[in-house]
């Protein structure tokens, strides 16, 4: 489960994120929608602990992140909007290290296989080295890398930039399929397409604020857009 | 965790170029670097022998005169007389001391290729002997010898450099680092874990090698007990390596670009091992100038007029009975000239006596300074332990330069008793003129000198391995 309360983020002046109040369930798709600068990747970044709150908490699984950098990151899975890997390794091995890292030594290339297969990967490439992938592919690496962990928790940050419609729609597929198994998904996106698709929820941030939140199954498509275009507008 | 951190960082070392082109020269170099010591120090050892030799050769043709005429198979005549006390004090005999090489001289070549290790010893002033010339290793002042101690001191940490100046930007530029750091392990196990593997894949093999190595081509090490110096050695070069491998740690924490990085780590490693070594030489002689040898030739002489004024002793009359020719005449002159001249050199000398003090200070001063100083640099600090531990050190030649002159002083009281007692030497005289004997410094007088040594590499290397892993504590690479 995932919870900002009241967080801030200031840099230097510029308030980036201005009291974020939100709470993901086990099982949820949040999609973070906004503009470039919105505060949806410091979001994101906060909740990684990549970057400390001004003010506020971020939550993962009830432990705050500031204080329990290295447990929360037990509880979490990532995928950046560019993955990028070791190039002199196979997809393969690139798994293999992160899983390790991740606490999971104990699965098999089989196992493995199995985690890039489900992400997407073609059959040929996970022996190859990483230098020959394309950025789609370098993308579900990143995903099996997320399968694998286990995690409670997602945060995506565009991650399905690169990938073709085909990639991008079995990609949404797995989303929910992971949710289904109780996982809490936060996704940050500029498609709104998937985010009504494959989102149980949605919210617009603007500014450093989160001037909507919603539930995408209440609004239709078309709806969503002309909200998030009037959002923008103002 | 530590261990699969090491283990993808050799996988992925292992798939580098650099390797295959760093490892192969540092092992090259490494190798050619004991070999040149070995070479050196059996050229050391070959001269020492020679040169005793030489001497063995003066005196035994004494004896063998004095036998033949003692035998009567040799007409006698003065002046070829092998008894004659101060003929032979002062240039029909000699003494070679000699200091020949440690068995451990292959670690570094040191002073030794500067000051002599064998010197010649007669009546007259050691300082005559040139061996009180200023010290003036030009390994200072341009890169010297190839020996081992020049790879681990100039080389080794360039490789260490090359290895790890990007250890943890090339994470952040690459963009693997976003992944790394969403993972449950903190950037310190990273960084430690990366360091780790190429810490022991450095250092272990310039541990392995030059224990090995050496030990190959110095067999002599461990017959000789000298084991526990090359011991000491290596923990010596694990605690350098370890000092800039800390740095590699310090200077990735800042969060700077791989060029930056490589750009501060290289000005670190010009600073330290090239310019402030020959900063503190140079700092040490403008600061305690030694006299000048000229000086010293003119104090010399002037004592020598001073001293002949006094005695209002003319060397010149010897002259004149020497033109003479008569074998009686020879021999009375010959022995009141010995027996005048000899103390009256002595006398010269002792008015001399001040600008030798004053060079014996002021390299005593140089000394203590380039001592103290040492300490700023990690680089000298390694220098000065290797040399202690080859002794090839200031320290070891200055004791040779000491046992030397007491032996010259055993010399000169030896002969000088005979021409005081207008005598030639006995037969027994002649067959046990004391010879010079070298005592090398004692284990533990070269541990105690390099105890300091070790004891600042250990500060240095925790200093920089403490400030670096707690500034990667507040490590902020991961959001940019």
């Amino acid at each position: 489960m995932l919870e900002a309360v009241n967080l801030k983020k200031d840099y230097g002046g510029h308030l980036a994120l201005k009291g974020l109040n939100l709470k993901i369930e086990p099982g949820e798709i949040y999609c973070l929608l906004g503009a470039n600068g919105a505060g949806k990747s410091t979001t994101i970044n906060l909740f990684l602990d990549f970057i400390k709150p001004s003010s506020g908490m971020a939550l993962i699984d009830g432990m705050n992140v500031a204080d329990h950098s290295i447990e929360t990151k037990k509880a979490l899975a990532y995928i950046p909007e560019i993955v990028m890997l070791y190039r002199n390794l196979s997809g393969l091995e690139n798994l293999r290290y992160f899983s390790q890292l991740a606490g999971h030594s104990e699965y098999t290339d089989a196992d493995l296989l199995g985690f890039l297969k489900r992400a997407g990967l073609p059959d040929h490439a996970p022996m190859k080295r990483v230098g020959g992938y394309s950025k789609g592919m370098r993308q579900k690496v990143g995903i099996a890398i997320a399968i694998a962990k286990q995690a409670k928790v997602l945060l995506l940050d565009e991650p399905t930039s690169g990938l073709d419609p085909k990639a991008s729609n079995e990609f949404s597929d797995l989303l929910v399929q992971l949710a289904g198994d109780g996982v809490a998904i936060l996704m940050a996106t500029h498609d709104l397409f998937r985010a009504k698709e494959s989102g149980t929820r949605a919210g617009i941030m603007k500014h450093g604020e989160l001037v909507a939140d919603l539930v995408t199954a209440d609004i239709g498509h078309a709806d969503l857009e002309a909200l998030y275009l009037k959002h923008m507008h103002d | 965790m530590i261990r699969q951190i090491m283990k993808n960082e050799w996988t992925l070392l292992s798939r580098e170029k650099i390797l295959y082109l760093a490892l192969p020269i540092y092992l090259v170099m490494l190798i050619y670097g004991i070999m040149n010591g070995t070479e050196w120090k059996t050229f050391l050892y070959d001269n020492s022998i020679e040169a005793r030799e030489m001497a063995d050769k003066v005196f035994q043709s004494k004896r063998d005169t004095l036998d033949k005429i003692l035998a009567g198979k040799l007409k006698y005549s003065y002046a070829e007389d092998p008894r004659l006390p101060a003929q032979l004090a002062r240039y029909k005999g000699y003494e070679m001391a000699t200091k020949p090489p440690a068995p451990t001289a292959a670690i570094s070549i040191g002073q030794s290729d500067v000051v002599p290790s064998y010197v010649k010893v007669q009546w007259k002033p050691m300082f005559k002997q040139a061996n009180t010339d200023e010290i003036e290793n030009p390994r200072n002042l341009a890169v010297g010898t190839f020996d081992l101690s020049f790879v681990l001191i100039y080389l080794y940490p360039l490789l260490i450099i090359a290895l790890s100046y990007n250890v943890l930007s090339s994470e952040r530029e690459q963009g693997t680092q976003v992944l790394l750091l969403s993972q449950p392990v903190s950037v310190r196990q990273f960084v430690l874990g990366k360091i780790l593997l190429r810490g022991s894949l450095i250092i272990g093999t310039a541990v392995v090698v030059s224990l090995f190595g050496l030990i190959v081509a110095n067999p002599d090490i461990l017959s000789a007990g000298y084991a526990w110096r090359i011991a000491m050695m290596a923990v010596i070069l694990a605690l350098y390596g370890t000092f800039w491998f800390g740095l590699a740690v310090l200077v990735n924490a800042l969060g700077k670009k791989s060029s930056t990085n490589a750009l501060i780590m290289m000005a670190a490693w010009i600073g330290l091992v090239l310019v402030l070594p020959a900063a503190l030489n140079l700092a040490a002689k403008t600061l305690y100038p030694l006299p000048s040898r000229i000086a010293m030739v003119q104090a010399l002489r002037k004592g020598d007029e001073q001293a002949t004024k006094e005695s209002k002793f003319s060397r010149a009359y010897r002259a004149d009975l020497l033109r003479a020719g008569e074998e009686a005449a020879l021999k009375a002159s010959n022995t009141d000239f010995y027996l005048k001249v000899l103390p009256l050199e002595q006398q010269a000398e002792k008015i001399a006596q001040p600008i030798f003090d004053e060079f014996e200070n002021q390299r005593q001063a140089q000394q203590t300074l380039a001592e103290r100083l040492k300490y700023l640099s990690p680089a000298a600090v390694t220098q000065i332990a290797f040399n202690e531990l080859a002794d090839s050190s200031a320290g070891s030649f200055n004791n040779f330069n000491q046992q030397v002159e007491a032996y010259h002083d055993v010399w000169r009281q030896y002969f000088l008793k005979p021409v005081q007692e207008n005598r030639v030497l006995t037969k027994d005289e002649l067959w046990n003129i004391p010879r010079f004997q070298y005592q090398p410094e004692s284990g533990s007088t070269i541990f105690g000198r390099i105890f300091g040594d070790v004891l600042a590499l250990l500060i240095f290397a925790g200093a920089m391995l403490v400030i670096g892993f707690r500034l990667l504590r507040n490590y902020s690479g991961a959001a940019r």
